[in-house]
């Protein structure tokens, strides 16, 4: 059941209901509601794994409750083991053997004689850094240990974060799990917009690029333009996919009266690599940045462990994400990116609201993305190598762009210029379309709520979300909201999964 | 009600005013132009090519349901099926009685009594056709009394690895579900192939030039200029075939063929227990009917070829000597180019050489 699929709407309309109007006040009740809910939710997609969730949950639970005993350490060990080790066993396994296997063969020797094919759980990553977090937490005395095993179940199987995240501290969403959830019409209708807009950018922008990534990838051979359109188009789509459901899990969570922390602070509108990184799949990043990066020593050893640090947690992130080694090269491409970008060019994350002025910057940290979003998508060493050769054009491409919005956000008068004259080709251009090619505006009428996407989130991003601050007049809201849905309606049917639900 | 209970009810209500007048006008529009013809009766489902260039694709199987019963309740009285998929569009219904006739006539009947012979087919068949569905025809004709005397049901390699499939040329039409649900889910698969873009985007400029556009990612229109026959569901290509006979080369440029291999490729298995099961359903209809059946697996230009595995479970199932495999022996036919139309469907000329060959016969020139 995904968030896009008509019955989840069933779904939700379902236990939206039962939970405010029978339910309303009664924690314990609406507890169980969404911990049915949630795990008919999980049981959707494959009931074969309800026992795993429901293994980690209960071993979570039991030895939090003896965490700061006698065998606190021990017991908290033991849990992080055997939940790292089953999804280690889950998603690694295959690709362990399978480069072992390889090592070996170099040798003489071979691993033949053991082949595995595992189905990895949808979302096993997810929940399970959750539960490890909250096990660290209550040992390190920073939070208590829920006593409540209806709450905790919850918290760890909530059905709107679930498969794709965000990753949840206990210290925020624990709370609201015990707590009572007070109706607040304007977190509902912030939370319908939160799930109309993310279904817009899922439906209506990502699934449609998907399709033009997917002939790009699939081509038998990769030329540098290719690489170049690849790497582009699979930045936009990876981040109205995965943006999107995050923003639809958050909205729905507020119709519940539960608020999730916020996974994407419109990260293409970020001004260098430190910045892109405290705003992209943020939920990720800090867990990386609190479980591992901090124990490791962080920042307090000196410019060369630091280094080697924020190398081991990218390459870590990149294998998180996948078990293969397009997403280990991409965890090592960030690492070094962002160690470059802080040492080298001394980039820090800029506490000021950005304006036009930024969007040189804005374009040239798009470039570094696009260019490790597009190692992130190979599916082969031949798409791999074909970027490495591509890079010049990569480079020259940015650089061109770069140069030409830094000469437009410095002349005033320059700007005036350009923008009178490609207003009066794009005048032109869409006239003479309009009258004779007319069915190729159909064709890319995707391009209509992709543009809006794109003001909609370059007027928000010192916001919280997109639509936070539209227009106070009610009609304009109206209209906005029915072209919303007007697109969402029309969008067209491409069975196409959120990316996030493989890892 | 208390305040709470009122500004859920309101913001309820403001959700529904944001999203219903969308879903109205499309659910409008899809009403009143039933693009897939699924809503109302239809007298005629293929319209004449020539008067009607820009024709919707619509379910075969709606239209051999549908038609099906209309006959019915005219009184004529169908005794001989052809099952299958699109592929068995092609094998001639009137080739098939003439060949059951003549077998007849060779083996059961002496000569004195030819006019005691009644061969009425009919071709039962939908496009995609899954090994589950056929079984769910099977059942269909055997629920409501139809004695199956005669039956052929066409198969291929590729095709037998189809699962049953809620696409809308694939779904299973009404008469088939079991249950309020299937229809629902059926409906609301039309409804939504018909209001997205994609299907605009050929639709509108298709109705305003009136003729067939692909201007999206799936076919929106009937490329085919079929010629229907309501009596058997009979459907021909007279044109094209015109065409292939007298200018092959033209009509290969317009419609090009794969290259056909040379070498061939075993399919793997694709006979699931479920799929087992249902050819055992359909076995046993036909013994309790005591069926005159024929299964044919046919050849395809991709020289793809029946899994030895999968052969010998059907010969298991069904009786002996009613399983032909041609998927090997006659793939090297489909080299030449005017034994197809496309890269998956061949002509009649090459269904009634396998016809001939199982039914053994040489008459009805």
């Amino acid at each position: 059941m995904q968030f896009t699929d008509i019955i989840f709407a069933l779904f939700l309309t379902i236990v939206f209901c039962l939970y405010w109007f029978p339910l309303r006040g009664r924690t314990v009740w609406q507890n169980t509601l969404l911990l049915t809910a949630s795990y008919i939710f999980y049981g959707w997609w494959d009931w074969r794994f309800l026992g795993l969730i429901f293994l980690t949950s209960l071993t979570t639970f039991i030895s939090a409750q003896y965490a700061r005993g006698r065998y606190g350490k021990l017991l908290t060990t033991a849990n992080i083991l055997l939940n790292l080790g089953i999804l280690i066993c889950f998603k690694y396994l295959g690709f362990f053997t399978e480069n072992l296997g390889k090592l070996l063969s170099l040798f003489g020797l071979g691993l033949d004689w053991f082949t595995i094919e595992i189905l990895v759980p949808v979302g096993i990553s997810f929940y399970t850094f959750q539960a490890i977090a909250y096990s660290v937490d209550v040992y390190k005395c920073r939070i208590t240990a829920c006593r409540n095993p209806l709450a905790f179940f919850t918290f760890i199987s909530y059905f709107p974060q679930l498969v794709a995240g965000p990753i949840e501290r206990a210290s925020r969403l624990l709370p609201q799990i015990t707590g009572i959830r007070h109706w607040n019409r304007q977190l509902a209708s912030s939370g319908m917009r939160m799930i109309m807009f993310g279904l817009m950018k899922k439906v209506c922008i990502a699934d449609i690029l998907a399709i033009y990534v997917g002939r790009i990838f699939s081509a038998s051979e990769i030329d540098p333009i290719m690489v170049l359109a690849g790497g582009v188009l699979f930045s936009l789509e990876i981040y109205c996919d995965f943006s999107a459901y995050s923003e639809i899990a958050r909205g729905v969570s507020r119709l519940l009266g539960i608020e999730l922390m916020i996974n994407f602070k419109f990260p293409y509108f970020s001004r260098n690599i430190p910045e892109f990184w405290r705003r992209w799949h943020i939920s990720l990043m800090e867990w990386f940045r609190d479980y591992l990066y901090i124990p490791l020593g962080g920042n307090r050893n000196g410019k060369i462990r630091t280094a080697i640090n924020t190398l081991i947690i990218f390459t870590l992130s990149g294998l998180w994400h996948g078990a293969a080694w397009n997403f280990v090269l991409w965890g090592v491409y960030w690492g070094a990116c962002l160690v470059a970008a802080k040492f080298l060019f001394k980039q820090q994350v800029s506490k000021r609201d950005s304006t036009y002025g930024d969007i040189p910057a804005m374009v040239a940290t798009f470039g570094v993305t696009s260019l490790g979003f597009y190692f992130f998508r190979c599916t082969s060493q031949a798409d791999i190598i074909a970027g490495v050769h591509a890079l010049w054009l990569y480079a020259a491409v940015f650089i061109l762009i770069w140069a030409f919005s830094l000469l437009m956000v410095r002349y005033n008068i320059l700007r005036k210029i350009i923008f009178v004259t490609f207003s009066a080709l794009f005048l032109g251009i869409a006239c003479y379309i309009a009258f004779t090619r007319w069915i190729y505006l159909l064709k890319f009428w995707w391009l209509i709520p992709g543009a809006l996407v794109c003001v909609l989130e370059w007027e928000a991003r010192n916001s919280d979300y997109p639509l936070q601050s539209v227009s106070s007049d009610e009609w304009k809201r109206l209209t906005l909201y029915v072209v919303c849905v007007l697109f969402i309606a029309i969008s067209e049917p491409t069975e196409m999964t959120f990316i996030y639900f493989q890892f | 009600m208390n305040a709470v209970s009122k500004s859920i009810l309101t913001f309820i209500l403001r959700t529904l005013i944001v999203i219903s007048p969308i879903i109205l006008i499309l659910l409008g529009w899809y009403i009143w132009a039933d693009p897939f013809k699924v809503i109302r009766h239809y007298d005629c489902y293929y319209p004449e090519p020539a008067e009607y260039p820009a024709r919707i694709g619509i379910n075969k199987g709606i239209v051999t349901f549908t038609n099906f019963e209309d006959r019915i309740k005219e009184g004529h009285k169908y005794d001989s099926f052809i099952f299958g998929s699109s592929i068995s569009c092609y094998y001639d219904a009137a080739t098939w009685s003439a060949l059951i006739k003549d077998s007849l006539r060779r083996t059961c009947f002496a000569k004195g009594n030819e006019n005691h012979i009644s061969v009425n087919p009919y071709h039962f068949d939908s496009s995609g056709e899954s090994l589950i569905s056929l079984a769910k025809k099977v059942k269909y004709l055997d629920d409501n009394g139809i004695i199956i005397r005669h039956a052929l049901i066409i198969l291929d390699p590729v095709i037998m690895a189809a699962n049953p499939s809620d696409s809308p040329g694939s779904i299973d039409p009404p008469q088939l579900h079991k249950n309020i649900f299937e229809t629902i889910g059926y409906h609301y698969t039309f409804f939504r192939a018909a209001t997205n873009a994609d299907f605009f985007k050929s639709y509108i400029p298709g109705m305003v030039w009136n003729k067939p556009v692909k201007n999206g990612h799936n076919m929106v229109f009937e490329r085919q200029p079929i010629k229907y026959d309501p009596l058997t569901n009979q459907e021909t290509l007279q044109l094209w075939d015109s065409i292939i006979r007298t200018n092959p080369e033209k009509f290969y440029s317009r419609n090009p063929l794969n290259d056909s291999p040379i070498v061939y490729t075993e399919r793997s298995p694709v006979l699931s227990e479920k799929k087992k099961e249902a050819l055992e359903r359909i076995a046993g209809i036909f013994s309790r009917h005591a069926t005159d059946y024929h299964i044919i697996i046919g050849p395809n230009r991709a020289k793809i070829t029946l899994n030895k595995s999968d052969l010998a479970e059907m010969q298991l199932i069904f009786e002996s000597g009613r399983v032909h495999d041609f998927s090997t022996s006659h793939a090297p036919v489909l080299e030449a180019d005017t034994m197809l139309y496309d890269n998956t469907h061949y002509r009649p000329p090459m269904a009634e050489i396998m016809m001939r060959q199982v039914y053994g016969s040489n008459a009805a020139e």
